[in-house]
């Protein structure tokens, strides 16, 4: 039996080798896998075309092991069609109320961003992404 | 009489040698199938590559076959691999995006090529968040996040901790250091440390559950030295960059020069620690015949991981560490030690380990032959341009 048990792994090991690329696909598919919104910022909210550059505003992120936690962040991406503005002063409503939540203000040539709050869930920028096509910042958000 | 005694000799050792290549046929067939992925390259250097992939990764297993030893052979697979793992990553990084530090851009893009080890800290998070907490790709590109689950399932069932010896691309490296001095500098480390993986293993999962990111490879993976790390661009990421290349200078290079002993792999490593519960699962294991074990101690002596005790050979099996690198197969002067199957009785060696050699082979040619091959295509393509890209 131990013998048999033992070929057959002999065989499975080129065999799923051999069809890794379809195992791939089928395992990601079937486990529903995504990768952590930490990571891509969560789902596109929205995307706004400009002149020169398209905003790609991103959900809130309150990422925790269970459930939400109170403090996350949105991520708002800046992609660009040509040369960008030295400025970008991007209002943002992230909650669908038809006001704006706050506004991010992006001086592309320092690679700065400042952020204008309504002293509502926007605290403050994380960070700033220089990105091959335009820029991304991250604001802390706190509920 | 002479001569009739030499042409007996040399038939025996024909038969020996074509014997041997009868039994190692199948798997020169499937290296060269996997190898080559379906067509021998027409391109001088490509081709260069692969023959020199193929013909060194299935002499050593002809060897290993014929001599009746592992370790040596596999052992030179493994380093040597390691090496030009590294040179063809560094060089497809370069390539890929001019520096070995990862951009904003394959951060935000999620391009960053995963690793097993990331496997230790990201289950939990999966489980409970559906998510992998890492920005990796889940099915395209290099090093995709789905085939290296799948391949590392695929170890869990077949080869279990064996991958450690037989699997890994990094695991080479501190291997390397621990072969270069004759004797050792350090000659005891407390049998107790190669528990401390498990605590690494126990930390890394729970920081990594909590903080929702992988905190090994984000604080203490060494071989970030040798891959690629998060550039400096404030204290934290400083304080990062020297603990990892300090872990890599003590764990991969001195401790192993020193001790001969695989510290890295069987004192620090988290994956290790978790592959060592999936030797449960593999039907391999190394067995001690204690009718002819004379305690010399030999075993315990050389093994790289610590996982032989004086414990274990009373109960007649390597430990639950063990990774099947066949050193104290080799070592054993009396033949005590040997690769087993699960399941099949008293019976050592042999069979069982041409079938035990076989699935390991199997799984470090075709998982590690690509990046063997790469790296030698590298390094021919220095030699002949000045430049790896």
């Amino acid at each position: 039996m131990g013998f048999i048990w033992a070929v057959i792994i002999v065989i499975a090991i080129p065999a799923v080798f051999m069809n890794s690329e379809s195992l791939t696909q089928k395992l990601v598919h079937a486990s529903a896998m995504k990768i952590s919104p930490v990571y891509t910022g969560g789902e596109v909210l929205k995307a706004i075309e400009n002149k020169d550059y398209t905003t790609i505003i991103h959900k809130p992120v309150f990422a925790c092991l269970i459930g939400e936690t109170k403090k996350g962040f949105i991520q708002v991406v800046w992609r660009a069609k040509g040369p960008l503005p030295p400025v970008i002063e991007e209002p943002v409503d992230f909650d669908g109320d038809a006001k704006n939540d706050f506004t991010v203000k992006l001086d592309t040539a320092s690679k700065q961003a400042a952020l204008i709050s309504d002293g509502g869930a926007a605290k403050k920028i994380l960070k700033v992404y220089k990105l091959k096509t335009g820029f991304a910042v991250r604001v802390f958000l706190k509920k | 009489m002479f001569s009739i005694q030499a042409n007996k000799e040399m038939f025996e050792t024909l038969k020996k040698i074509a014997l041997t290549f009868l039994t190692a046929l199948p798997a020169i067939i499937l290296t060269f199938v996997f190898m080559s992925r379906g067509h021998v390259p027409q391109n001088g250097i490509k081709l260069a590559a692969f023959a020199t992939g193929f013909i060194f990764f299935n002499s050593m297993f002809f060897m290993m076959l014929y001599t009746g030893k592992t370790d040596r052979y596999r052992s030179a697979i493994y380093i040597a691999t390691a090496v030009f793992f590294v040179i063809s990553f560094i060089s497809h990084m370069f390539e890929a995006r001019g520096s070995m530090s990862f951009t904003d851009d394959t951060l935000l893009n999620c391009e960053i090529p995963f690793c097993h080890i990331v496997t230790t800290m990201a289950l939990i998070p999966y489980a409970l968040t559906n998510t992998i907490i890492f920005p990796g790709s889940l099915v395209e590109g290099y090093a995709a996040i789905g085939s290296m689950i799948v391949i590392w399932l695929l170890a869990c069932f077949t080869i279990g901790r064996g991958w450690c010896s037989w699997g890994c691309f990094f695991g080479g490296l501190d291997e390397g250091f621990s072969k270069i001095l004759k004797k050792p500098v350090i000659k005891e480390i407390n049998p107790k440390l190669k528990y401390a993986p498990f605590i690494v293993l126990l930390f890394v999962a729970v920081t990594s559950a909590y903080f929702l990111q992988p905190t090994y490879c984000s604080w203490l993976c060494p071989f970030k030295t040798v891959t690629e790390y998060e550039p400096i661009t404030d204290a934290a990421s400083l304080i990062k960059t020297i603990i990892f290349l300090s872990l890599f200078a003590a764990l991969v290079i001195i401790f192993p020069l020193l001790s001969k002993k695989r510290t890295q792999c069987s004192l620090f490593c988290p994956f290790g620690a978790m592959q060592s519960v999936t030797n449960c699962i593999s039907p391999f294991e190394i067995k001690i015949d204690a009718a002819k074990c004379v305690g010399c101690k030999l075993c315990i002596k050389t093994c790289p991981t610590l996982s032989i005790s004086e414990n274990n050979l009373k109960k007649g099996s390597a430990g639950l560490t063990c990774v099947r690198c066949g050193k104290c197969v080799d070592v054993c002067p009396k033949g005590a030690a040997a690769y087993h199957i699960k399941g099949t009785g008293e019976n050592f060696g042999g069979a069982s380990r041409v079938v035990a050699l076989y699935a390991f082979f199997l799984f470090m040619a075709i998982f590690l032959g690509g990046d063997f091959i790469g790296g030698v295509e590298r390094l021919l393509k220095f030699i002949t341009t000045g430049s790896f890209i």
